[in-house]
């Protein structure tokens, strides 16, 4: 048989479309798992993405890559590599191990529902690679993770975490379900590919590479890097998605999603991405502000791509967006470190004379605003008063993004008008937001989030026994030895640092 | 009595505080439990009195939380006078 060039072949097994005739379209694609906005089977045909793959390549690619990163993976787990680390950057790679597994294996899911409800054969074969894709990289991240095991026991965090009702937990799962798993093909196709992982999944593992090579987190550097040229490839689905939409009339559909799951995935990589670029990258490893990699990433890069795919800017971007970039990601560290029992890592406090300095320099003003309650924290530090650096109390928890409502630090620091919670009443209960997006959010379907309790509702309902702190953390999966303390040992409190 | 659930804002304060309380609490041991979890802790204290705001109204310390009509899960706002 003779070889043919790729050329003469791929767009013929590519593109196997046709038209039904043993059974009704409605029946082989129903409008819960790929909602049809109006849309004929024939408009979907056009679905196009730029970067194309044969399966043959994708297994070269991928062989090549597994070969590579494991090798790297092999060598670093037998060196004392991992022991040398700063304990602040130990903290960023923790948290990223306990998020990434589950958060890509439920990405898998969204990708399975495009592999088979997607309403173009080019993009049912491309969600196939995804699938393969998110499944590597749950196992991966496991893989890793599993070799760190013996030197560092709350790894098991990993596969532990999705499966406790640590707040964390609640809220990651509350995002990627939403986005990728309950929602139809058409949703997911926006939502996963274009809004999380051309935008902050790219954010995420190119700044979380930069400060892992630079913090000599060799192994840590190949894994995000390798996993990140995976999610370039299947992002694409995002914007071929998005260009059908508003080829046929429905930007509106397409603006919607967008706006919707850019602000779900801004709430969570704020606090993952943020605090671990800013604060947990030792000082002298860290190349860029968080501030900036969004400046780079996503304010200016993903903004021209959203532009690009015939979109506007969130309708939120320059009151709450870009003001929040200021703030929010200062406001979840010291609300991690002040919550510090309920993590499974130990966050570190960064907050030496010469951290400071640093934090003033990257955002002007912040010894004037967040450096206000830490001040109150290092005089009790320093007065050896650590039991009251600790909260006594739940936060309210947001009922759209399950993160804590951190408005009266927003409000201290001059971003937000009022410091109090804002308010939906419905059905005699009162729902709390942290944002007016989340408010937004639920608001466009009220009856898809109302059912759902935060940590805090389930305080109040009585789920939690008992209903102590002790009780709380039970609940959540933590242990006593597990759970998170200062990661210096409060070294930066000294007069000295 | 009775026992409820409230939503509890300190200015300077880092974050909304849930903070369980009794409808016989006087305002003023409601502001105080609220200091508690706020003051020394994320705002340094102050030689002022404390106020609580209920719906922008400032609440007389010596009433009652049933007195005065708060409900589950209101926000009662506390700041320094």
């Amino acid at each position: 048989m003779p070889r043919l060039a790729r050329s003469d072949w791929y767009d013929l097994t590519r593109d196997m479309n046709w038209t039904f005739s043993y059974v009704d379209e409605v029946d082989a694609f129903p409008d819960t798992m790929c909602a049809k906005f109006g849309l004929s089977a024939e408009s979907w045909w056009s679905w196009d993405e730029p970067y194309k793959i044969s399966y043959r390549e994708y297994v070269h690619n991928q062989t090549a890559k597994e070969a590579s990163v494991y090798a790297v993976n092999s060598v670093v787990t037998r060196s004392a590599t991992y022991e040398q680390l700063d304990p602040g950057w130990k903290s960023a790679a923790l948290i990223h191990f306990s998020a990434a597994p589950f958060t890509e294996y439920m990405a898998g899911f969204g990708e399975l529902r495009m592999a088979r409800f997607g309403r173009a054969a080019a993009w049912r074969n491309q969600a196939v690679y995804g699938v393969l894709d998110e499944i590597r990289h749950a196992q991966i991240h496991l893989y890793f993770s599993y070799q760190l095991l013996g030197k560092e026991p709350r790894v098991d965090w990993a596969n532990k975490e999705q499966h406790t009702n640590n707040w964390g937990a609640i809220a990651n799962r509350s995002e990627i379900e939403d986005l990728a798993v309950a929602s139809d093909a058409v949703s997911i196709g926006v939502q996963l590919p274009f809004s999380l992982e051309t935008g902050f999944t790219n954010l995420h593992f190119m700044s979380l590479a930069a400060d892992a090579l630079s913090a000599g987190d060799i192994d840590f550097a190949s894994l995000v890097a390798s996993v990140q040229t995976d999610e370039a490839r299947h992002a694409q689905q995002g914007g071929a998605t998005i260009s059908v939409l508003v080829a046929n009339g429905r930007k509106d559909v397409a603006q919607r999603l967008v706006d919707v799951s850019f602000w779900r995935g801004w709430r969570l990589f704020s606090l993952l991405t943020g605090v671990s670029t800013d604060y947990y990258t030792p000082l002298e490893h860290r190349g860029r502000s968080f501030k900036e990699f969004m400046n780079e990433w996503i304010i200016k890069q993903f903004l021209d791509q959203i532009r690009e795919v015939g979109l506007e800017k969130p309708w939120y971007w320059d009151e709450h967006f870009l003001t929040e970039v200021d703030w929010m990601h200062h406001a979840y560290h010291l609300g991690l470190w002040y919550l510090r029992p309920t993590l499974w890592w130990d966050p570190d406090a960064g907050m030496s004379v010469a951290e400071r300095d640093w934090l003033e320099q990257k955002y002007p003003g912040w010894n004037e605003t967040f450096g206000k309650p830490w001040d109150v924290i290092t005089q009790n530090v320093r007065e050896g008063s650590v039991e009251r650096t600790v909260s006594e109390t739940l936060p309210i928890l947001c009922n759209l993004c399950n993160l804590a409502v951190l408005t009266p630090v927003g409000y201290l620091a001059g971003k937000l008008e009022s410091p109090e919670p804002l308010t939906v009443e419905r059905d005699g209960r009162k729902y709390s937001f942290c944002s007016a997006p989340c408010k937004w959010i639920f608001t466009q379907d009220p009856d898809r989030y109302a059912g759902h309790l935060t940590l805090a509702d389930r305080f109040v309902a009585g789920h939690i026994q008992p209903a102590t702190l002790e009780g709380v953390l039970a609940y959540m999966g933590i242990s006593l030895p597990e759970s998170g303390n200062d990661a210096t040992g409060y070294s930066w409190a000294q007069p000295s640092v | 009595m009775s026992a409820i659930f409230i939503r509890a804002v300190f200015d300077g304060d880092l974050m909304v505080r849930l903070i369980p309380i009794d409808d016989t609490d006087s305002v003023a041991s409601v502001a105080e439990a609220i200091a508690h979890q706020a003051v020394g802790t994320m705002v340094f204290p102050q030689d002022r009195p404390i106020g609580v705001w209920h719906d922008e109204n400032l609440l007389d310390p010596k009433d009652t939380v049933g007195a005065v009509g708060i409900a589950p899960m209101d926000v009662l706002r506390v700041a320094y006078v």
